[in-house]
């Protein structure tokens, strides 16, 4: 069998994956968990002393660590399936990837295998975060040098 | 059915929404700079609801802009704080869309008692200049 042909046969056999379903999915399932986290960050500003400018620290750190909680039971994975992209690109899905790293190679050992393999996915998060952060305040300290923007 | 009764839901929904009237409250609605700033408030369009306290030498205006506008509400907010400040230079002003400082000082339009006004006005002026 040549290549072409092989190809052709498989391109045949593959479901073709309902796009259209896997979005409005992943739209609902994320615009859920944004309404969670700006409920979460409502309750900090009416019981607690944050204003909007401030309110972001706590609602992440509390929505990460539901995350966790949920990854660690089991219950994320069941999400992630459903929903897909909807469940990863929120927060969520960094405190998702950091446990479920951490459980995967709990076998190995608390340092070999969690310690060095907790941030294997997140890991990359954390350092474009703070690469775009660092060019973006950069660029914004240039414009505002250049007085084309303020603070 | 289901259908029906969701249709129903989101016409009711949208046309509340709509239907919702602008709102100004003031702590004093007697006080004549109250009075003023509310005039300042009303004519900028973009304000869909506002809490003024004008309490001695201080005046905080909490806004909440219209949704359209809520990536300009920022700017609204200092446009509104210099036309302010302009019209009162020994006043200390602030004014904020923050939605902590308009749940305050919603809090605020019912108390009594002034010492205590006093005190929230300087919490509020102080949880206003926190950056972390």
């Amino acid at each position: 069998m040549k290549e072409s042909q092989y190809e052709t046969i498989e391109q045949q056999m593959t479901p073709t994956p309902p796009y259209v379903v896997n979005v409005l999915k992943a739209f609902l399932i994320g615009g859920l968990i944004c309404v969670i986290g700006q409920a979460i960050s409502f309750f900090y500003m009416i019981f607690f002393d944050f204003t909007e400018k401030t309110v972001g620290n706590p609602t992440v750190a509390t929505i990460i660590f539901i995350s966790m909680i949920l990854t660690g039971l089991g219950l994320y994975t069941r999400l992630g399936q459903f929903a897909g992209a909807g469940s990863a690109v929120p927060v969520t899905g960094f405190g998702n990837a950091v446990v479920s790293a951490a459980i995967e190679h709990r076998t190995e050992g608390y340092v070999l295998g969690v310690g060095s393999n907790m941030f294997k996915l997140a890991g990359s998060v954390i350092v474009f975060g703070t690469v775009s952060a660092f060019v973006v305040a950069l660029v914004k300290t240039v414009l505002v040098m250049l007085g084309v923007v303020t603070w | 059915m289901v259908r029906r009764f969701l249709g129903i839901a989101i016409c009711l929904l949208l046309l509340s929404a709509c239907g919702a009237k602008e709102k100004i409250v003031a702590y004093d609605e007697q006080d004549e700079k109250t009075k003023e700033i509310r005039q300042e408030i009303e004519k900028m369009n973009n304000i869909h609801k506002a809490k003024i306290v004008v309490v001695d030498s201080d005046i905080i205006v909490a806004i909440e802009v219209k949704p359209l506008h809520s990536f300009k509400e920022q700017k609204i907010a200092s446009d509104l704080q210099k036309k302010l400040e302009k019209k009162w230079e020994h006043y200390d002003v602030l004014v904020s869309s923050d939605f902590k400082l308009l749940w305050e000082t919603d809090k605020l339009m019912s108390e009594q008692n002034k010492q205590k006004v006093n005190e929230k006005i300087e919490h509020l002026k102080k949880l206003a200049k926190e950056e972390t």
